[in-house]
């Protein structure tokens, strides 16, 4: 028989990397930290703009480095991450009394990509 | 054992982690596509980011709100969930130090979009 566990019972470190769905936890809450990085990103490129075309233009510029195309692909599937379970934690915490839960996912990615498509339709056709 | 005990504050951060997630999950993805991605990738045409189109609408209040939320919020919504995720990464010593660098930060954040947006003002 294997000897007891010692009290108190440490957390092993990399617990998260024991299953699968631990896994997709951790990567869950390290999905926004990239979100983050991308949008003060963004407020740098509208502090060019602020700033003037040239400024505007530079920082454009450096956004085409493969390293950043390559942080913002990542960023990306990372932010569609969190709104697939974001969507799916809400509801579970916030249910609507006769909606199963499928319906209200559904609902919520619906109205995003509906958003999505707006904001994406609003700059193309703007442009 | 070290208990985690909720402060009278934890209901104003939560409610700011709940708007940012709102906000990231719904206008996080089709932004990073657009700025990170279809931008710097020729993907739409240069017109639609250009540096006059983008500063006239910079220009409007409505404009720069959205802007706001959209980047102020999600940075609350980070600092609360990387607070917690650092205790499920075992950190549970210097728990109010954690708290306040990952609100500090969120703060900053804010002010900086705050300031930054002025600019248009």
């Amino acid at each position: 028989m294997a000897a007891p566990a010692p009290f108190p019972h440490r957390m092993p470190r990399l617990w998260w990397l024991k299953r699968g769905s631990y896994l997709v936890y951790m990567l869950r809450e390290l999905s926004v930290a990239f979100v983050a990085v991308f949008l003060l990103g963004m407020l740098c490129l509208i502090n060019a703009a602020a700033a003037g075309g040239d400024a505007y233009g530079r920082v454009l510029g450096a956004m085409a480095h493969p390293c950043w195309i390559a942080f913002h692909a990542v960023a990306l599937a990372f932010a569609v991450l969190h709104t697939v379970t974001w969507f799916k934690a809400g509801a579970v915490i916030m249910p609507v009394k006769g909606v199963p839960t499928w319906a209200l996912i559904a609902g919520n990615l619906a109205a995003w990509v509906a958003v999505s498509a707006a904001l994406l339709y609003a700059f193309v056709r703007f442009g | 054992m070290s208990h985690y005990r909720p402060s009278r504050s934890e209901p104003v951060f939560w409610s700011l982690f709940g708007a940012g997630g709102v906000v990231a999950a719904f206008f996080a993805p089709v932004l990073i596509f657009l700025v990170g991605l279809a931008l710097p990738l020729r993907w739409i045409s240069v017109d639609a980011f250009a540096h006059s189109r983008v500063a006239s609408l910079m220009a409007q209040p409505l404009v720069r709100l959205f802007v706001f939320v959209v980047v102020a919020l999600p940075l609350w919504h980070w600092a609360h969930r990387f607070r917690f995720a650092l205790f499920d990464l075992g950190l549970k010593r210097a728990r109010g130090l954690v708290a306040v660098l990952c609100y500090g930060c969120a703060a900053a954040g804010t002010l900086l979009a705050i300031l930054v947006l002025l600019k248009f003002g």
